[in-house]
């Protein structure tokens, strides 16, 4: 079958970089079939899907060699409107991609630049609507709709065009794991449907493990292909926690080999219980329901984060966990019932001054905090906290120094804007932001959204360090269940602005179907031990982390735990 | 949030919201230019009866046009001042130096005052019955005659369309830098003057660059779905009259007649 997209020794560079951003790739995709693309920040993937739809302008840079063919259509400046007609592209925001002001608006906004005829996008519309499943929503504004069906509304957008070819450029990644699900079961049922070839550059495993074929980028390296059942990223610095297990046989040999890679690959949790002072005394939170206006509320939540303790709050996007976040430096007040932070009372008529001395005891880190960087160099940016609270200048500008090593900064980034930095980069810059500030307790909500496996892993790597070497007490909000049984040693469950449970990770992984009805999910560990557990491994306990699997595994399989 | 009520749009069909976005427009703007002949007690007791009748045939609540007069309360005392201590002519009731309050002057302050209460309801029923992207249409619809002297008339439009889209984006991801330099220790709203404008500095900069690379995004995203500027392209959207645009026209003209009657000469 003649493939329909074909790449032949691709190479382009962007302007002013001294490196090709991809060096002589070659692929072909065939019509049907599903590729996903994965490979490190920065590796070209995004640069790739620009180039097969030419959206990268010759201002920005150049295809140095090699060519792209689309649906049997050359990509040059003679077809590449053409070539548009056959692909369409969800982007990773799903903000920055809306463009109509309602939902019908947006959907339509492909037909109305290829003038199609008024009557007949109404039709198509209204088609799309069906197609994923939003017929109801048809006049709704994009600010009162999930990330998920905002990203459904592009995929409406493009089934409307009829294209060949779907490319997804990360389009799940600002997504929660219900959204994520949403999207990508809705792609499935399209591939299904109407035979379209689908294009997915991830940094999600399991989403990549649902291709037909894996394409990996190695930065400045020849791509590797590999099917994914055979695809071991042990070599590639990708840490195996995500890599989505598939038991396809009963041998218990390739299952072990899987557990044994699987413990070489990540870090130990060792016995780190320290505790240090009690900075977060019994914190209590009795918070009514807002009004309608207010968003997520509270009701009657009642807990103790104690000093030096690893806490996660877990549960579904609305289930209030950010507006509990907000109530642990005072940026919101309980509208009734107290909070309790350190020797700090905070009441429903707690004066808003004054309470610098809190936040800086309380650092928070919010989702995508390199959106808050404005100094002119990172230097500048880091301190800016400390001096808030008081510091010196020159005092504040070695704190900066020192916190910036601390979160693995390279030294010369210190004098450079933080906007020339990568994103990974930036996020250690506002990460350090806060740390600077000194705080007994470090607040973190979502801090590896975005980023690919390698770099979710040295960053959640940083905060184990600083927890057990500097005793912070660490409150992470999260949907990665993995880290929470990897880090967490209690867990508060939010859901409809109650907590409704709380306990070890332990206990609350203990009961899949109780999370389930929550909509949370088990972490990938104690999923892969119930199903060894069908297969006839038995486990004593549950194993939460990868090493307790390997560990649990080891005996059955009669190797060593010392290999 | 709620204060800024110039703007926002509350869903809903009474005959007010299903008028042409066109006949709303313009006749907000005929009804501020109407709202000046009224000069004596009659003529704005008709108009004030004429615009709180339109509230319930809207179905929009008296509440949010008082929350929308409370947000630019002060020009409006200011205005009303001016002219109640700048005012010459007619019975001198009460003098200071180079104040002076007289007959004429509570006159003119008692009219200003109707005046703006009249005209900031009309622009308030409009923007809380008109969805933005309809006034945008609008905008285009009206404007089109200027494409013949090459003005962009169509991309405006879309300009303007996606502007309004975006307001409620950026205000969240204001929200959101706010709280994340307020957990730096910046203390918005607080200090001297100078204080207060350093403090917008960590709250801009970042905003800035959001917004441009939200621009960079979307221009990429409409690219790649296929848009090439503004001629050639088909609209879903299509603007037509009615009925109630024709009563709402004919109500308009009637309302100027009796105003030019009544009015004092």
């Amino acid at each position: 079958m003649e493939p329909v997209i074909n790449i032949e020794d691709l190479s382009f560079r962007y302007r002013d970089a001294e490196q090709d951003a991809l060096r002589h790739v070659s692929m072909s995709i065939q019509p049907g079939e599903w590729v996903a693309i994965i490979g490190r920040n920065g590796s070209g993937k995004s640069t790739l899907a620009g180039n097969i739809i030419g959206l990268l302008e010759p201002e920005r840079g150049q295809v140095t060699s090699g060519h792209v063919t689309v649906s049997g259509l050359p990509l040059d400046d003679e077809h590449v409107w053409d070539i548009r007609d056959h692909v369409g592209v969800v982007f990773q925001n799903p903000d920055n991609q809306f463009v109509g002001a309602t939902v019908a608006d947006d959907i339509a906004f492909g037909m109305e630049n290829r003038a199609v005829p008024r009557e007949e996008m109404h039709e198509r519309v209204a088609a799309a609507l069906t197609a994923v499943n939003m017929s109801d929503f048809a006049e709704r504004e994009p600010a009162r709709l999930s990330g998920g069906q905002k990203q459904r509304v592009a995929i409406a957008g493009i089934v409307a065009q009829a294209p060949d070819i779907i490319i997804l450029d990360e389009a799940t990644s600002m997504l929660d794991p219900a959204g994520r699900r949403e999207v990508i079961d809705l792609v499935t049922q399209l591939q299904h449907e109407r035979h379209m070839t689908v294009l997915s550059i991830t940094h999600d495993l399991s989403e990549a493990a649902r291709a037909d074929r894996i394409i990996m980028l190695l930065t400045v390296r020849w791509p590797t292909l590999a099917r994914p059942r055979r695809f071991l990223p042990a070599d590639t610095n990708w840490p195996i926690t995500d890599w989505t297990y598939r038991i396809r046989s009963n041998s218990k040999r390739r299952c072990g080999a899987a557990a044994f890679r699987c413990r070489t690959n990540t870090l130990r949790r060792k016995d780190w219980w320290i505790t240090y002072g009690h900075y977060v005394r019994p914190c209590k939170l009795y918070l009514p329901a807002g009004t309608p206006f207010a968003g997520a509320g509270l009701r009657d939540v009642s807990t103790t984060i104690r000093g030096g303790e690893y806490t996660a709050i877990i549960g579904h996007t609305g289930s209030g966990k950010s507006t509990l976040l907000q109530h642990l430096n005072a940026l919101l007040k309980p509208t009734e019932g107290t909070v309790t932070i350190g020797d700090r009372v905070i009441t429903p008529t707690t004066n808003n001054k004054h309470l610098r001395p809190l936040r800086q005891q309380v650092g928070m880190v919010f989702q995508f905090p390199e959106s808050q960087l404005f100094e002119s160099t990172v230097q500048r940016d880091i301190a800016f906290g400390p001096e808030n609270f008081g510091m010196g200048k020159d005092e504040a500008a070695q704190l900066a120094a020192d916190t910036a090593k601390l979160v693995g900064l390279p030294d010369d980034v210190l004098g450079r804007s933080p906007f020339d930095l990568s994103g990974g980069q930036m996020r250690r810059v506002a990460i350090a932001g806060v740390l600077a500030m000194q705080p007994s307790v470090l607040v973190l909500d979502e801090p590896t959204a975005g980023l690919d496996p390698a770099g979710r892993r040295d960053l959640m790597a940083l905060f184990a360090q600083l927890h057990r070497e500097q005793g912070l007490t660490i409150v992470l909000v999260t949907h990665q269940m993995d880290d929470v049984a990897d880090f967490a040693e209690h867990v508060l469950v939010m859901d409809g602005g109650a907590l409704v449970k709380e306990g070890t990770p332990r206990e609350i992984f203990a009961d899949a179907e109780w999370l389930q009805a929550h909509s949370l999910a088990l972490p990938t560990t104690t999923r892969m031990a119930g199903e060894l557990t069908e297969r006839g491994f038995h486990f004593d306990r549950v194993p939460l982390t990868l090493a307790e699997l390997a560990d649990g595994l080891a005996p059955q399989l009669g190797g060593s735990l010392d290999e | 949030m709620n204060s800024m009520l110039l703007g926002r749009y509350i869903p809903g069909n009474s005959p007010v919201h299903q008028l042409d976005p066109r006949t709303k427009l313009l006749g907000c703007f005929y009804y501020i230019g109407i709202v000046f002949l009224a000069n004596n007690w009659i003529t704005y007791a008709l108009l004030f009866v004429l615009t709180l009748g339109l509230l319930p045939l809207a179905r929009v609540r008296l509440g949010f046009f008082l929350r929308g007069l409370r947000a630019i309360m002060f020009l409006i005392l200011f205005t009303v001042l001016l002219q109640l201590f700048f005012t010459t002519g007619g019975h001198v009731w009460w003098q200071w130096g180079w104040l002076t309050v007289t007959s004429k002057g509570v006159l003119n302050a008692v009219y200003i005052l109707c005046r703006l209460v009249l005209i900031i309801f009309a622009s308030t029923l409009l923007t809380l019955t008109t969805q933005p992207l309809g006034l945008a249409d609008a905008v285009e619809s009206i404007l089109k005659p200027l494409k013949k002297i090459h003005v962009p008339v169509t991309e405006l439009a879309l300009m303007l369309s996606i502007a309004l889209r975006f307001v409620p984006t950026l205000m969240d991801q204001t929200t959101k830098t706010m709280n994340a330099q307020r957990a730096r220790g910046v203390d918005f709203g607080s200090g001297g003057p100078i204080k207060q404008l350093k403090s917008i500095v960590p709250l801009f900069i970042p905003l800035f660059v959001s917004a441009f690379s939200m621009a960079d995004d979307l221009a990429t995203a409409m690219e790649a779905r296929g848009f090439r500027g503004g001629d050639g392209r088909t609209r879903y959207r299509a603007l037509a009259y009615h009925r109630g645009d024709v009563v709402a026209a004919i109500l308009l003209v009637a309302v100027t007649v009796v105003l030019i009657v009544l009015r004092t000469h």
